[in-house]
């Protein structure tokens, strides 16, 4: 078996999927940056450099199913590169949140604050985004138990800033706790319908093995 | 499936001269399942399969000692008739070995050997081993020609037909495929899934491709020993060894 060509495309996907990680931690945190300082023109700084993340996605999976097709790796080596293909798909939702969040600065009063609690999610996220990948690239186990932390930490502010925004809004208008579990619903169900096209493409890859598809 | 063990080995011990070529082995193979040996040249992998039916003993000053249980019957106890034993236990090995008769004699030679005169009976065998082995079609026309004209995919098919006639409970295959082109291969490699319903397969090959195609188990040698044993699943996704590891991830050597 060709080993130095296994370790080579192993090697290639780890610099990938480094660099991807990178790019996507930054983008949390520019897209919180820009959140926060209401700066239109980071936002479109994140918004376009969503383009490049995409372009490693697309990338680290090419490689990953020819190095599967080329060397079919076991044990170890088929661990690695089926895991692979999940990092590179997490990372780029990712960084598809990351642009959503500075798609929502152009749309915000001109007069806002972000409430303490979503800058210090902001501030997890952009550390866990970091550190997550970093567990695979590096075998850094150890890291694991810090990023679960800092889930707990993320979902307990989750939890508490909704009653939170609630509240705030009911002294606004009667009507705006109801239309904010109405966009949430309607988040989750383009959520759905996003997923729903990927694995349509998936199958469509599967078919017909265009690339466009992958 | 059937889970009776038909094959028990216990501390098997084999010597060349003063060389030492299998090391205290135990294994238990189960019936109605494919086990696959891998290991490195030189591992011991055929020395091995070649316990099971007795082979070795051809061999000038081989030592044996320790025990090969074949349906809870030592296959090495001193009343044990070894001609009765490799028709049992039958063996393929990997450059096929067609006798140069025609395609029938060959399949006909073993049921022959083992006293069947009766023409009707040696026409039912042999189809149905052709049948077994999806040979059939292709040969059902020539029974009478040369086995030496055909390709070696069907030789090796013919091979395992000719093993099949005797009714043995037990196929060990040598390197079956390494002589033949990918569909040959395949064709084989379907045969052993459909044999494994009516016999017990062990089967030695290099192409860990191929052992995690088409064995139920799978057992690493390195050095004569038996370095890790279990269900092929496991073995090539999360092997317990590191060694197995670095044998099938091609780390090793």
């Amino acid at each position: 078996m060709p080993r130095k060509a296994m370790d080579k495309q192993m090697n290639k996907i780890k610099e990938g999927i480094s660099e991807m990680s990178e790019l996507v931690s930054n983008a949390v945190s520019k897209a919180m940056t820009a959140l926060e300082k209401n700066d239109k023109q980071l936002a479109n700084e994140v918004i376009i450099g969503d383009g490049f993340i995409d372009n490693y996605y697309v990338h680290i999976k090419r490689r990953s199913i020819q190095t599967i097709a080329l060397h079919q790796p076991v044990a170890r080596d088929l661990r690695f590169i089926s895991i692979s293909l999940d990092v590179v798909y997490n990372l780029e939702r990712i960084g598809d949140y990351s642009r959503n969040i500075a798609e929502a600065v152009e749309y915000l009063n001109k007069e806002y604050t972000v409430p303490e609690e979503i800058r210090e999610m902001g501030k997890l996220a952009v550390q866990m985004s970091g550190k997550a990948a970093n567990v695979f690239v590096n075998d850094n186990g150890g890291q694991i138990k810090e990023i679960l932390k800092m889930e707990d930490k993320v979902d307990e502010i989750y939890r508490s800033v909704f009653p939170i925004l609630k509240n705030d809004l009911k002294g606004k208008c009667k009507e705006c706790p109801t239309a904010l579990n109405m966009i949430l619903i309607a988040k989750f169900l383009e959520r759905i319908a996003d997923h729903s096209v990927n694995i349509a493409n998936r199958a469509m890859y599967e078919i017909s093995g265009k690339e466009e598809y992958l | 499936m059937d889970k009776e063990n038909k094959i028990e080995v216990r501390n098997l011990n084999l010597w060349y001269g003063d060389k030492q070529a299998l090391k205290n082995n135990s294994i238990k193979i189960r019936k109605n399942h494919v086990t696959a040996i891998i290991g490195p040249s030189g591992c011991g992998k055929s020395t091995f399969i070649r316990c099971l039916n007795r082979m070795n003993d051809l061999v000038e000053g081989v030592k044996i000692t320790g025990e090969v249980s074949i349906n809870n019957k030592n296959i090495y106890d001193k009343d044990v008739d070894v001609v009765s034993l490799r028709r049992r236990v039958g063996m393929v090995f990997q450059k096929p070995n067609p006798f140069p008769m025609t395609i029938f004699d060959n399949v006909a030679y073993g049921p022959r050997i083992h006293g069947i005169k009766d023409k009707k009976k040696l026409q039912e065998i042999v189809e149905k081993s052709l049948k077994d082995t999806t040979l059939w079609n292709e040969v059902s026309d020539r029974l009478d020609k040369s086995a030496l004209d055909l390709s070696g995919g069907q030789m090796q098919r013919l091979c395992i037909a000719r093993t099949i006639a005797v009714k043995p409970d037990v196929l060990l295959f040598d390197e079956p495929c390494s002589a033949l082109d990918p569909v040959a291969t395949g064709k084989i490699e379907d045969l052993i899934q459909e044999l494994k319903k009516e016999y017990t397969i062990v089967i030695v090959t290099h192409n860990m491709q191929q052992a995690a195609r088409v064995s139920d188990y799978t057992g690493y040698f390195l050095l004569g020993e038996l370095i890790e044993f279990g269900k092929t699943k496991q073995l090539f996704e999360n092997p317990k060894e590191k060694s197995t590891e670095d044998y099938i991830t091609g780390r090793f050597g």
